[in-house]
């Protein structure tokens, strides 16, 4: 293994082409192509152990060999329409940033195809999402009938109004019977008052409906504050794992004059990235399905009790009990499913002409982790591994391009690449490949990748050239300014395991206790701990972007993606982060939060609220 | 504080000792292996009862239950695990006693009802219990259960992964799970909220009259910045 990884990084710094891995074709059409039960590689059950992802796997199906949903573009609708009225009262800031276009969602129960082929679908290839037989599939909760809902493409200065009706069925009356049909939607990670930015508590009932109002400006009016890739998911206060797992998610993208939405955009300002059908949002989500193909919901979470130390002392007499590793035992570890979707198709196929590509990959959740690597599997040739050309982190454009043979992708966490198909011929395949190890005592991610790997997802390269007016910029936006007299105070956090729970600084969430009052217009500096060995925790804050100041202690550097703005930390085992953020423009409350989202639904959140100078805390 | 064996978080499985296996006939070797040691006992059926164990339990007033039959199904439920023991460091029945007074007619009613579980059924006896539950004057509708070692052992295990602090006395935090075992929809809140917002949750998997006519708004309110609510809903 290590050999392949120094090969690549030599063939990067020679060539910048992929070089010839070790794996034979074989090896690597089998790893690819061939169904797998068995649903992470790397993963290994100690004896007698079985979560049910393995006792009740979901039913076969072959994988790329469905077509990749892309979501349709949101269309605006004419404001006239609402009835009530928007409000502008309800809205800070409303005057500032009255809205330029409006939208309408609804919320509605439906089946979807996750595939084609029996139980997903009605056997009819590319009869996928809501085509073919409206009888089949899997009952799904969605946006406007989608799931993945709708993509926005919303623009700087161009404030957006959308109103959310909740049609879904009542408790007890839905066919998704593990979600709580009561929701809150974020759109993460917009620079949002905390009115319209779908905190936990702002949840609205079947009957009812939300306003939201998207400002689109830029914190601060910075523009390196710019943000591209953004999404909307369910955030409901203790349901928001399987509100998101129903199909609660969607993208948002943010476009300006820089990142214009338009690859022949003749300004000289334009970054001129892959555009239009060349620019192609993917979100990761791995669902566990029944033998009817209905998606299944662990709502307890199920989890290996790993090793003979696991004790429970907490009996009177203060003895061990013996909970041997036979017992099948349910965690709030996370929710796992052997089924890897992208825009919710199972592993689909994606047909790509010889020209770059804008993709912008996703972890949607609920628990998995993934690091993923670009695999080619040529028609002449051996496979290997290319590079993704990474632009973008959490969303947001990173000073330059940096070439990388993987991109890590937590939940919540996104990347934009570019993948240029003209170097592949005709024929080609490539995958998107998680190779994420994990430890051998079944606590995280080992730190070492694996040769073989989980195909995600198939890019076929089709025949022909194509023109590709598209570029990659050599550079994008450099980081805001830091300036540390602006600091009123830094604060510790501190991520910990208590009593089979997750506490931050010891605590749950309680939304009626303020665990950080920040004065508008003021930086602080967060440390976030993680105080346990063996478990990690993607955390993220909501409303502004921060930036990492230091990783266990070292400066970050400048061809690392963590050098950029940032919303989540990845924070492994162990690990200490510390960051620099501002809190401006609105007062309000918000939250952070494990994303995580079984993690965050046991309460591993706490409430922030920014409050006007002089009364913080 | 943190046992460092502990699972870790979100990530998927787990993995054991020992090497990962490198190609897809390993893998489906392990496969094999793994569900041919599907321990018959214990496994707990996800795809019926909600996934409970419906095992037999004896409440506070030495009557026999089936957990999920007799207790669970069709009925919003409020869940805890407790131990007379653990309460003089963590009172979860103290708090809860505020609870059962929040829910009043819900709970007097039989529409909700509350199941307090014991993991220390060596020494929570149902006499015990019985005694425990006066001294809190728990109204009807609210029992306290205890069983074999086994049968709490597989409850807590079902619910929760529970090694409930390595010493006794060391807990900190706790939840409550709640649920509706009509529509197997089931959450969990902290133990320190307070008793007015708990019995607001359980209202949430509680069944709804439907509404008709013109949709209402959730809101947000008028903006208020003076408001201390902890929402911004216009309720």
């Amino acid at each position: 293994m290590s050999k392949r990884r120094d090969a690549l990084k030599l063939g990067l710094a020679a060539a910048g082409a992929g070089l010839a891995s070790k794996v034979t074709k074989s090896d690597a059409i089998e790893a690819t192509v061939k169904w797998k039960s068995f649903p992470q590689t790397g993963l290994v059950f100690p004896d007698n152990l079985t979560p049910s992802i393995i006792a009740n796997p979901s039913p076969p199906v072959t994988p790329f060999t469905a077509p990749l949903h892309v979501m349709r573009i949101a269309e605006p609708i004419n404001p006239v329409l609402y009835d009530p009225q928007p409000d502008p009262e309800r809205h800070q800031r409303w005057n500032d940033f009255p809205p330029e276009q409006y939208y309408r969602e609804v919320l509605s129960e439906f089946r979807w195809k996750y595939h084609h082929e029996a139980p997903y679908g009605d056997g009819v290839e590319g009869n996928v999402g809501r085509l073919g037989n409206q009888d089949v599939g899997s009952w799904s909760w969605g946006f406007n009938g989608q799931v993945p809902g709708e993509t926005y493409h919303a623009y700087y200065h161009e404030p957006i109004f959308l109103r959310r009706e909740n049609w879904l069925p009542e408790v007890g009356e839905a066919n998704v019977g593990f979600a709580l049909p009561s929701t809150t939607i974020h759109l993460h990670n917009a620079h949002t008052a905390s009115e319209s930015d779908g905190i936990p508590q702002d949840f609205f009932n079947p009957g009812e409906f939300w306003d939201h109002h998207y400002a689109n400006f830029l914190a601060g009016f910075d523009s390196k504050e710019a943000m591209a890739t953004l999404w909307y998911h369910d955030h409901r206060l203790d349901f928001t794992a399987p509100n998101v797992y129903a199909g609660l998610t969607g993208f948002y993208l943010l476009f300006n004059n820089r990142d214009s939405n338009n690859e022949r955009d003749r300004s000289r300002e334009a970054f001129r990235l892959p555009s239009g059908e060349f620019d192609v949002p993917l979100i990761l989500h791995d669902v566990q399905f029944d033998q009817n193909g209905q998606v299944v919901w662990d709502f307890f979470n199920p989890g290996p009790v790993v090793g003979p130390e696991f004790r429970n002392t907490g009996n009177s007499q203060g003895t061990p009990n013996d909970f041997g590793p036979e017992l099948q035992a349910y965690t709030t570890n996370g929710m796992m499913g052997d089924r890897f979707t992208v825009n919710r198709i199972i592993q689909p196929y994606f047909e790509v002409k010889k020209r770059k590509y804008r993709l912008r990959i996703l972890n949607g959740g609920p628990s998995r982790l993934y690091t993923i690597f670009l695999h080619v599997v040529p028609v002449e040739g051996e496979p290997y591994d290319d590079y993704f050309t990474v632009i973008s982190t959490d969303g947001n454009l990173l000073p330059r391009p940096l070439q990388k043979e993987s991109i890590s992708v937590w939940v919540a966490q996104r990347h934009d690449v570019i993948v240029d198909f003209s170097k592949y011929s005709a024929g080609d395949k490539l995958y998107l490949m998680n190779r994420l190890e994990m430890r051998s005592d079944g606590a995280g991610p080992s730190g070492r990748i694996l040769e073989d790997g989980d195909g995600l997802m198939e890019f076929r390269v089709l025949a022909g050239d194509v023109v590709d007016p598209s570029r990659i910029p050599e550079t994008m936006y450099e980081l805001p300014k830091i300036d540390l007299t602006e600091v009123r105070r830094e604060r510790l956090f501190v991520f910990d395991y208590d009593n089979g729970l997750w506490t931050i600084n010891g605590r749950l969430m309680d939304p009626n206790r303020v665990d950080a009052a920040i004065e508008q217009g003021s930086a602080e500096i967060w440390t976030f701990r993680n105080a346990g060995n063996a478990w990690a925790h993607p955390v993220h804050t909501h409303f502004e972007e921060f930036q990492i100041l230091e990783v266990n202690g070292k400066k970050i550097e400048e061809t690392d993606v963590l050098y950029a703005r940032k919303d989540v930390v990845t924070l492994g085992p162990g690990d200490e982060v510390k960051f620099f953020g501002r809190w401006r423009d609105f007062l309000g409350k918000h939250v952070m939060h494990c994303h995580n989202v079984v993690h965050e639904d046991h309460a591993m959140m706490i409430r922030w609220d920014i409050v006007p100078p002089g009364e913080g805390d | 504080m943190a046992n460092r064996r502990q699972v870790i978080a979100g990530l998927p499985a787990a993995l054991a000792a020992g090497v990962a296996g490198t190609g897809a006939a390993a893998r489906a070797a392990g496969e094999v292996e793994s569900k041919a040691n599907i321990p018959k006992a214990n496994v707990i059926d996800t795809r019926v009862r909600d996934s409970f164990p419906d095992v037999t339990m004896i409440d506070h007033h030495g009557v026999t239950h089936r957990l999920y039959d007799d207790l669970i199904k069709g009925h919003i439920i409020l869940l805890n695990f407790m131990s007379i023991g653990d309460e003089g460091s963590l009172p979860v029945t103290a708090k809860l006693t505020q609870l059962a007074t929040k829910l009043g007619d819900n709970l007097t009613s039989g529409e909700v009802r509350m199941i307090s579980i014991s993991r220390d059924p060596t020494y929570d006896s149902p006499e015990r219990l019985s005694q425990f539950a006066e001294e809190y004057s728990v109204p009807q509708n609210w029992l306290f259960l205890t069983g074999t070692e086994q049968n709490t052992r597989d409850l807590s295990l079902r619910m929760y992964r529970m090694p409930h602090g390595q010493t006794p006395g060391s807990r900190k935090v706790d939840i409550v799970f709640y649920g509706n075992g009509s529509a197997g929809l089931w959450g969990t809140f902290p133990i320190d909220i307070q008793a007015s917002d708990m019995a607001e949750r359980v209202t949430w998997v509680m069944p709804r009259t439907k509404r008709s006519g013109k949709f209402t708004r959730a809101g947000p309110r008028i903006y208020d910045q003076t408001d201390r609510r902890n929402h911004n809903r216009q309720v």
